[in-house]
């Protein structure tokens, strides 16, 4: 055996090296060998990496791991491209060829593609928890792993965030072989320890898909979607509570409406991805960001649809309040009217009547906003009707 | 239709339409420097023989769109392994014919050629044994026998495919 100080770069010239020797006595010594040819073309061809990069594009990783036994300089060589394939940066432009062969797709374009394609091409579901087992002292020192629609189980989830320590993004989307339940389990029982950790995304593992799962004949079943609902808010919740380095939660690509209001309304969201849900502004009265993302529904429960003014849930709770069926009957109308003929006005009438905000309760303003939405409905109403426009009949 | 001079490497000259050159980004890059079109382009790297095939491929691909979006070929590169008929025809010459014609594909930047040996060279490769790989493309094995065994066992998750 070699050294143990021996490194692959030093491999790799020591390799390069003999090979130009190679050529280079080749050269001078049999000028009119007739393989000479051959052998040159062959060691350039084997010595241009920029050309194997895209070579190994479309090679799987079995393929790729015979080619790295085949001679020192492919072995050193996609070793590393082993390790660099499990990650991904934000600079797309900057990446090799090698690093996208495990890219990270929209939800829409994996959606897309399973609806047309069944699995997306670009699984890589031979990749299982012996492959990340293996490669675990190569991880070291990563900051972001990628292991989009890849076979792993919660096991290769495990493994990583309790070996690798300064992994702040890893990515499992579409591993169908991670159970939710079993996530949940291990996030609930490591409060005892720290990460770094400060993305994890989920979306598309076993229990947390993009749509409500359906029965096999393709009808839906309460049960299921219940089930599905409770898991996205118990998952996130776990997180939340994760102890981290940093002192904020992991950020998650799923969410769910956290309250009531929409579901008490029949309205409840049904996508468990923050396409479907809302960024809400700072509210009016406390004036801090609510975190949480909230559904469109919520937030226009609370919101002047003429200026966007928002009540956050920490300053009024509209949960099980008797009030809440009024609004969402409201609601319903002015939201319909909204898409027909979305006119916003300068002045609110809620704001003439309140010099200052905390010198009325948040229910009080609140009121106003409905007021408010209610005066701007029929104002719509009317220019409405008198441009021509009819009730929909089927709503009549 | 303009008419452009190339010479190879062995100082053989081709007479080619500017369209069928230009196919060569290479080439393209060239004419737009040099802004006339009467200057014969040497390419010092590029023999007759290798000259002529790829060509040859230009002229069958001389009306192809291609999308100048690398986003756009970067999605066909990740969706499709596959060669067109007379692509895959054209690609089946001996193994030195096919490195030059990478290597000239390359250094004459036709995405397109390139992509296609590249495809080749895979498919080739693909499903066979390290020794197998070795006597394709005449790679030496270099490593000692304690260094294969290492490199099996770290390994040796993949052993069961």
């Amino acid at each position: 055996m070699r050294p143990t100080h021996w490194s692959s770069n030093q491999c790799e010239v020591d390799f390069t090296a003999e090979a130009l020797t190679t050529l280079s006595l080749s050269n001078r010594n049999h000028e009119e060998d007739p393989i000479q040819p051959v052998l040159k073309n062959s060691n350039l061809f084997l010595l241009n990496r920029d050309i194997w990069s895209l070579i190994i594009n479309y090679l799987d990783a079995f393929d790729i791991l015979r080619l790295m036994h085949s001679s020192r300089q492919f072995y050193y060589w996609l070793r590393k491209s082993a390790v660099d394939e499990c990650c991904f940066n934000n600079n797309f432009l900057n990446l090799q060829p090698y690093q996208r062969t495990v890219p990270v797709a929209s939800d829409l374009e994996w959606a897309t593609e399973v609806d047309l394609y069944g699995n997306p091409p670009i699984l890589k579901l031979q990749l299982r928890d012996s492959f990340v087992w293996s490669m675990l002292a190569k991880f070291q020192g990563l900051q972001t792993i990628a292991l989009d629609g890849t076979g792993v189980t919660i096991s290769s989830v495990t493994n990583i965030l309790l070996n690798i320590p300064t992994v702040k993004t890893l990515s499992i989307r579409w591993c169908v072989g991670v159970c939710s339940l079993s996530l949940i389990e291990f996030l609930q029982n490591s409060k005892s320890r720290t990460f770094s950790l400060e993305n994890l995304y989920v979306l598309g593992v076993k229990g947390l898909e993009l749509l409500k799962p359906v029965l096999l004949d393709g009808s839906e079943d309460d049960t299921l979607t219940s089930n599905w609902h409770s898991r996205v808010i118990l998952f996130q919740n776990a997180l939340d509570a994760l102890p981290t380095t940093h002192g904020n939660p992991v950020e998650c690509d799923i969410s769910r409406c956290p309250l009531n209001a929409c579901k008490i309304a029949g309205q409840e969201t049904e996508l468990a991805d923050l396409f479907s849900l809302q960024k809400v502004p700072a509210c009016i009265y406390c004036l801090r960001e609510w975190k949480k993302p909230i559904c469109r529904y919520c937030i226009d429960l609370r919101s002047c649809l003429v200026c966007d003014s928002f009540v956050c849930p920490s300053c009024i709770s509209l949960d099980f309040d008797l009030q809440i069926q009024a609004f969402a009957r409201q609601h319903r109308v002015i939201s319909t009217l909204g898409v027909v003929y979305p006119e916003r006005e300068d002045s609110c009438f809620h704001k003439i009547k309140a010099a200052q905000w905390h010198q009325i309760s948040p229910r009080s303003l609140l009121f106003q906003f409905q007021e408010q939405n209610h005066i701007h409905h029929k104002k719509i109403r009317r220019k409405l009707l008198a441009a021509g426009w009819k009730w929909p009949q089927s709503q009549i | 239709m303009s008419k452009i001079k190339l010479i190879s490497s062995d100082n053989e000259e081709f007479v080619v339409d500017q369209l069928i050159a230009e196919r060569s980004m290479l080439i393209k890059n060239m004419l737009e420097d040099v802004g006339e079109i009467n200057v014969p382009i040497p390419l010092p790297n590029v023999s007759s023989n290798v000259l002529r095939k790829v060509l040859e491929w230009c002229e069958h691909h001389k009306n192809d769109l291609y999308s100048g979006t690398e986003e756009e070929s970067d999605i066909r590169l990740k969706k499709s392994t596959d060669i067109d008929e007379w692509d895959r025809k054209f690609m089946a010459v001996d193994q030195e014919m096919l490195f030059e014609i990478v290597l000239a594909s390359n250094y004459l930047d036709i995405k397109p050629l390139l992509d296609t040996g590249c495809k080749t060279v895979a498919n080739m490769i693909r499903g066979k044994s390290p020794e197998d790989i070795r006597k394709t493309f005449n790679i030496p094995n270099d490593f000692t026998p304690e260094e294969e065994e290492q490199i099996r066992k770290e390994n040796e998750w993949a052993e069961d495919r």
